[in-house]
């Protein structure tokens, strides 16, 4: 009998486990499925990203959460962007906002306008076209417009929060819904001699449990993708030689800002991730350029305000697996590979995991057309994220440590290679259907890192320049006076979604 | 500042009028200069299909549809019959999704016992077309209507049209030219013994491009044209297989116009004989035959190869138009800012060859019995088949001009299957999802009911030449 997909196993619980478990059971709801969740309370887990990006939002809407009690659940504030620090070079600050610049003018978007006046001496930092910027550096925060009213319809948020709640939250959700959760650590995993498929999963405690799905979300340890089935992994250090980071809570002091703070230190950065009850931290650095005890040195000389904990530390390998889905093994989460959290993408990540896999979940058979199709979504989707993580280490003038030397000169994939040539010679940014960083974010890593256009669409220059100038001005007034009369951020979480004092 | 002082364009056919109409819009305010230089032919086919995205270059040219319509004795096209299976591809809505779960995969999934249960039966369009009705897009019509229409022309008249247009703007005719222009440094030098230099040519006639076959088409096509004096209902080609050649049959005001294509040299000699038998007045103007191919790299240099001179298929949907314009609309958005490097120049390569692979994915489909899985086809097509025929998956690419209700409609009008339901439309609740379609057909079905015929539309409208008003 041809196997067919109704039981589910999902190994791991950690975010995206939880997340995995919560969007199965609503969305397969309607099927007779069951979905069993296997996690022990003994494996830590790592709790990636405490920062997301915008597209969270649809992701809990899809699978019926309601925003303010999870924001309220998980100390959650709203993030607008993130302020890069010390990037391009020491002293530079520029925020990548989850929103857009300015208008297009004269059939040209709006950034080719920005270059022309900008090199004519007639435009401040294009910073100033962005409300979600704006915002974020005044701490306000207004929910975003929808339809077409003006500035405050150009943009879009996200949240900070913390992710153990996260997943804790979206656990009791799934319990709710009468998902089974089993307690266990695996001792050893059953494969069908003849496929090779994993039939089921022997927990140190005696138990055994069988499945048709197996769903790897077992982090680093990649127990099913690589323990059972070996695939390899693409290993990105000479690109990304970031490999170790150090997590260290401390108290809030101050009313939380809108948005992720990431700081470029000698051998790596640092974020600063403001939630309602502290502040999250952390120092992601190259080991071969940075021994442990420095980059913890450095961290804690750094930070503003006391710890709350020792430190929590880490170890990845930068890259990806191979392939995601094999047999009936589907790899979600850091046991599909893993990215720096520069960008807040592991939960994006994981999210686009789970939403391809219900895009082309099996009915009957496994279709090897659907395995395909899963990895070949899976890996544009990270190569595209890597692209925009390194352009990051690339985009900089510093040449202060042997870590920025190297960044800076390493051979890049031709793929980033002609993304940079064609935004410095013209602010060109190649057009994709598919990919998570639009043009927006491009233009504010390249511009903010100094990346300038040397020369525009030539359409902007036929308007006169005095003309020109005058426009930026009034959008730049326009901007500052919305902002002036927008609420606090504080006062806005206070109202909406204001969590339980809680002592760290 | 600009480097646009001159654009050069090569070529008296519609491609090459099409583009200097363009450019002398779109860059008037850059002061640039647009000349247009003879060379290639100056027919055009008797007839040519349209997308509806056509309509996006006309109003940037600011033509007045009515007028465009009257002078080529154009009618509204909104699909295309597929003889062999009856299916219609119409453009436009087909239904419309249960919650996240696209219609044409909740069709699969549950109208298998319906009636009506075929896919046309949810496309306004489709329904419309097959009597030859017609309606204009719709504000707020049932599920299944929103759609926009593309068009049937006269080959000829819209490229002296559009030559109009382009001389109202104030394109600049020139002498021919003597020698090739010159890639490196845009120099044009004339049969009358002068000469000027382009910032860029856009060359519509050079020989075309590359030897290798195109994936997933005859090495060699034969086209052949004929015409027949009836009066079908119009808005609808049909596409058919007549004595082992690919027909498509345009329906006009007065005639019908079939294009047959034809492989290798015992087709091209059969293709008269076969237009003949079937009542077909065949066209004296020269056989056509070419290898289906596009250039990878159509700006080298000074010079873009625009039109059939970077990308030339059979004639099925509409692509010959669509090439140029798309050949246009994307060097619109890269509009060389300067640098005599022509940093622009990679860009434009790289969405061109998307852009002509999506086509040719596209208008490979009518050269592929369904359901066969040949080796022959390029990588991307193979993709697309083997989502769709799993279990409906489509797969846009970058460079798309169709959209995935057009892939989709094609699809199942060419009668490729789908193996199995989509797991979520198979979940949606049975006898709900088989109530809504049963209700969407209807609707549907009355609302056909009250539409024009197009005929009667155009004339109405005053989209048809009065006879008195004289020919061209």
């Amino acid at each position: 009998m041809a196997p067919q997909c109704q039981r589910i196993v999902i190994l791991g619980g950690g975010t995206a486990g939880w997340m995995t478990a919560a969007a199965l059971s609503h969305v397969l709801a309607p099927r007779k499925v069951s979905i069993t969740l296997v996690e022990s309370e003994e494996i830590g887990t790592v709790g990636v990203g405490e920062a997301t990006l915008p597209h969270i939002r649809f992701f809990n809407q899809r699978i019926g959460i309601d925003e303010r009690a999870l924001m309220a659940a998980t100390q959650a504030t709203m993030k607008l962007g993130i302020q890069f620090v010390d990037w391009g070079r020491k002293g530079d600050a520029y925020i990548h906002p989850f929103g857009d610049y300015g208008q297009p003018a004269a059939g040209a978007d709006f950034h080719q306008l920005w270059a022309r006046l900008y090199n004519a001496g007639r435009a401040s930092r294009i910073c100033d076209y962005s409300l979600p910027i704006i915002m974020a550096e005044q701490g306000k925060f207004a929910f975003p417009v929808e339809g077409d009213a003006g500035v405050l319809s150009t943009f879009s948020y996200a949240y900070q929060f913390d992710a153990g709640l996260y997943a804790r939250y979206l656990r009791k959700v799934c319990e709710q819904r009468g998902m089974v959760r089993v307690e266990g650590k695996v001792s050893a995993v059953s494969q069908d001699p003849e496929t090779g498929h994993v039939t089921s999963l022997h927990l140190g405690n005696e138990r055994q449990v069988c499945g048709d799905l197996f769903i790897d979300c077992s982090g680093f340890r990649a127990l099913l993708i690589e323990g059972a089935f070996g695939v390899p992994y693409e290993d990105w250090t000479r690109w990304l030689p970031c490999d170790r980071a150090i997590a260290i809570p401390t108290q809030s002091t101050a009313p939380p800002f809108p948005y992720t703070r990431a700081t470029a230190l000698t051998a790596g950065w640092k974020w600063r991730i403001p939630l309602q009850h502290r502040v999250g931290n952390g120092h992601v650095y190259s080991s071969a350029f940075l021994d442990d005890q420095a980059a913890e040195d450095e961290l804690l000389a750094s930070l503003d305000e006391t710890p709350l904990r020792q430190p929590n530390k880490l170890r990845f390998r930068p890259g990806q697996r191979r392939q995601q889905w094999v047999g009936n093994v589907v790899a979600i989460g850091l046991s599909s590979g893993f990215l720096e959290p520069l960008e807040s993408t592991s939960i994006h990540l994981i999210q686009q995991g789970i939403t391809t896999l219900l895009e082309l979940f099996p009915e009957g058979p496994l279709d090897p057309a659907d395995i395909a199709e899963f990895n070949r979504v899976m890996t544009l989707e990270y190569d595209r994220v890597r692209d925009f993580l390194i352009l990051h280490y690339t985009a900089t003038e510093r040449d202060d440590s042997p870590f920025w030397n190297y960044v800076r000169t390493m051979e890049l994939p031709s793929s980033l290679d002609e993304k940079i040539a064609a935004f410095r010679e013209r602010g060109l940014i190649m057009k994709y259907r598919d990919g998570l960083f639009l043009h927006p974010s491009w233009i504010s890593v390249f511009i903010g890192q100094r990346v300038v256009p040397r020369h525009w669409d030539p359409r902007v220059d036929a308007i006169p320049l005095d003309q020109a100038a005058a426009t930026l001005a009034q959008l730049r007034r326009h901007i500052a006076e919305t902002v002036d009369g927008l609420e606090p951020h504080a006062a806005a979480l206070a109202r909406y979604c204001p969590a339980e004092a809680v002592a760290g | 500042m600009t480097e646009l002082r001159r654009i050069a364009v090569v070529g008296s056919g519609i491609a090459a009028w099409m583009a200097a109409a363009w450019l002398a819009r779109q860059l008037k305010r850059l002061g640039t200069e647009i000349i247009c230089i003879p060379g290639g032919s100056d027919q055009a086919p008797p007839v040519l299909a349209s997308l509806p995205s056509l309509d996006s270059f006309h109003r940037a040219l600011n033509l007045d549809q009515r007028d465009l319509m009257r002078a080529t004795s154009a009618s509204f096209r909104l699909g295309t019959l597929h003889a062999a299976t009856g299916g219609i591809h119409a453009y436009g809505d087909t239904g419309a999704p249960f919650g996240t779960v696209p219609f044409h995969l909740a069709w699969r999934a549950h109208a298998a016992n319906l009636s009506p249960a075929s896919y046309g039966d949810y496309s306004l369009a489709a329904r419309a077309v097959r009597n030859g009705r017609f309606y204009p897009p719709l504000d707020d019509g049932p599920a299944g209507s929103a759609y926009s229409p593309g068009l049937h022309l006269d080959g000829l008249s819209y490229r002296n049209y559009i030559q109009r247009a382009a001389l109202h703007y104030g394109v600049i005719p020139a002498p021919a030219l003597s020698a090739p222009p010159d890639s490196e440094t845009g120099r044009l030098m004339f049969t009358d013994g002068s000469e000027l230099t382009a910032s860029l040519v856009i060359d519509t006639v050079a020989p075309p491009p590359g030897a290798a076959a195109l994936p997933g088409f005859p090495d060699e096509v034969h086209l052949r044209y004929g015409r027949k004096a009836e009066s079908t209902p119009l808005g609808l080609a049909t596409l058919q297989t007549v004595a082992g050649c690919l027909a498509i049959d345009v329906p006009m005001q007065s005639q019908t116009v079939r294009a047959l294509i034809s492989t290798g040299q015992a087709g091209a000699h059969r293709a008269s004989s076969i237009l003949r038998r079937e009542g077909f007045d065949v066209e004296d103007a020269p056989q056509i035959h070419f290898a289906p191919a596009f250039e990878a790299a159509p700006w080298q240099g000074r010079i873009i190869r625009m039109g059939e001179a970077a990308c030339r298929l059979p004639p099925v949907e509409g692509f010959d138009l669509r090439v140029v314009q798309a050949g246009l609309e994307t060097f619109g958005a890269l509009l060389p800012g300067g640098s005599s490097a022509f940093p622009e120049m990679a860009e434009y390569n790289r969405q061109m060859r998307d852009i002509y692979q999506c086509l040719a994915d596209f208008a490979a489909l009518a050269f592929l019995p369904p359901g066969a899985s040949p080796e022959n086809i390029s990588a991307s097509l193979r993709l697309r088949l083997e989502n769709f025929t799993s279990r409906g998956r489509i797969i846009l690419m970058d460079g798309e001009s169709m959209n995935r209700e057009s892939w989709s409609g094609a699809l199942i009008a060419s009668g490729w299957q789908m193996r199995r339901a989509d797991a979520h439309a198979a979940a949606l609740p049975a006898e709900r999802v088989r109530s809504q379609l049963q209700s969407m057909a209807g609707m549907l079905a009355a609302t056909a009911e009250t539409l024009p015929d197009q005929r009667a539309f155009l004339r109405r409208g005053g989209f048809v030449r009065d006879q008195k008003e004289g020919v061209n």
